[in-house]
């Protein structure tokens, strides 16, 4: 074999070393890229899985609470109602009394 | 000026963006009915001392059926491309180093023509082996 073609082939895996290790390191690099992103997403996931259950949450706590105002509604109303008659009571039993007096 | 930077934009975004796949296909075909293991015997090139020449063109030939063969496979087109940049780094380096080995020769004019060319088909060879690799690596790491 002669010196050119030594040469030729030493070049040829010299190159071919470099060329894989470049390519490895390239993949190694977007392997991590991958990698840090899905974790990323992972995290967002939870996140937004932990907001459904509070939001979930909260709509339940709502809605018991709303009935409990629609209740306390209702009972200040009749309540009203019943003042006003025993406010009327009330002047119409002042005004007895002061008449025996 | 304004025309001159769009055409070198352009030249820019071809070798950016567009794809390599027509111009191997024209390449494998045109190198396999251009090779000379089909138009010559090796007992012509043992006449003009060249036989190792026959088994580089043979090399070139395994190479260019491996791609034309494998090109609906990156993951493998991609090693038979490989191949072809190799053979053709070794021819190139084979070519200078005998120039350098050979006492008095004389640097001619064709020698630069053949040089340059062969400078063009390397960048062109790396061109659509990077563009390959990329994506048989991108599909490795995303399945």
């Amino acid at each position: 074999m002669d010196n050119a073609t030594i040469t030729a082939i030493v070049t040829c895996i010299v190159t071919g070393l470099l060329s894989a290790g470049g390519w490895k390191f390239y993949e190694t690099v977007l392997k991590t890229r991958r990698e840090r992103q899905k974790e990323e997403k992972i995290e967002r996931m939870v996140y937004r899985d932990d907001l459904i259950g509070r939001v979930s949450k909260l709509e339940k706590e709502r809605e018991i609470c709303m009935k409990a105002v629609t209740i306390l509604k209702t009972d200040v109303a009749a309540m009203k109602v019943e003042l006003t008659y025993v406010k009327r009571e009330n002047e119409f039993l002042k005004l007895k009394l002061e008449s025996r007096l | 000026m304004v025309e001159v930077l769009n055409l070198l934009k352009k030249y820019r975004d071809i070798l950016v963006y567009y794809d390599h796949q027509p111009l191997l296909l024209f390449w494998a075909v045109a190198d396999v009915f251009n090779n000379q293991v089909l138009w010559t015997t090796l007992s012509y090139w043992e006449e003009i001392g060249q036989p190792d020449t026959y088994y580089l063109y043979l090399a070139y030939l395994f190479v260019s059926l491996g791609i034309l063969s494998t090109l609906n496979r990156v993951e493998w087109c991609v090693r038979f491309v490989l191949g072809y940049l190799m053979l053709h780094i070794f021819s190139t380096i084979r070519f200078v180093a005998e120039l350098y080995f050979t006492p008095d020769v004389e640097f001619e004019l064709y020698i630069v023509k053949n040089l340059t060319i062969t400078f063009v088909y390397f960048v062109l060879w790396v061109w659509i082996y990077t563009k390959m690799k990329k994506e048989a690596v991108h599909r490795k790491i995303n399945g």
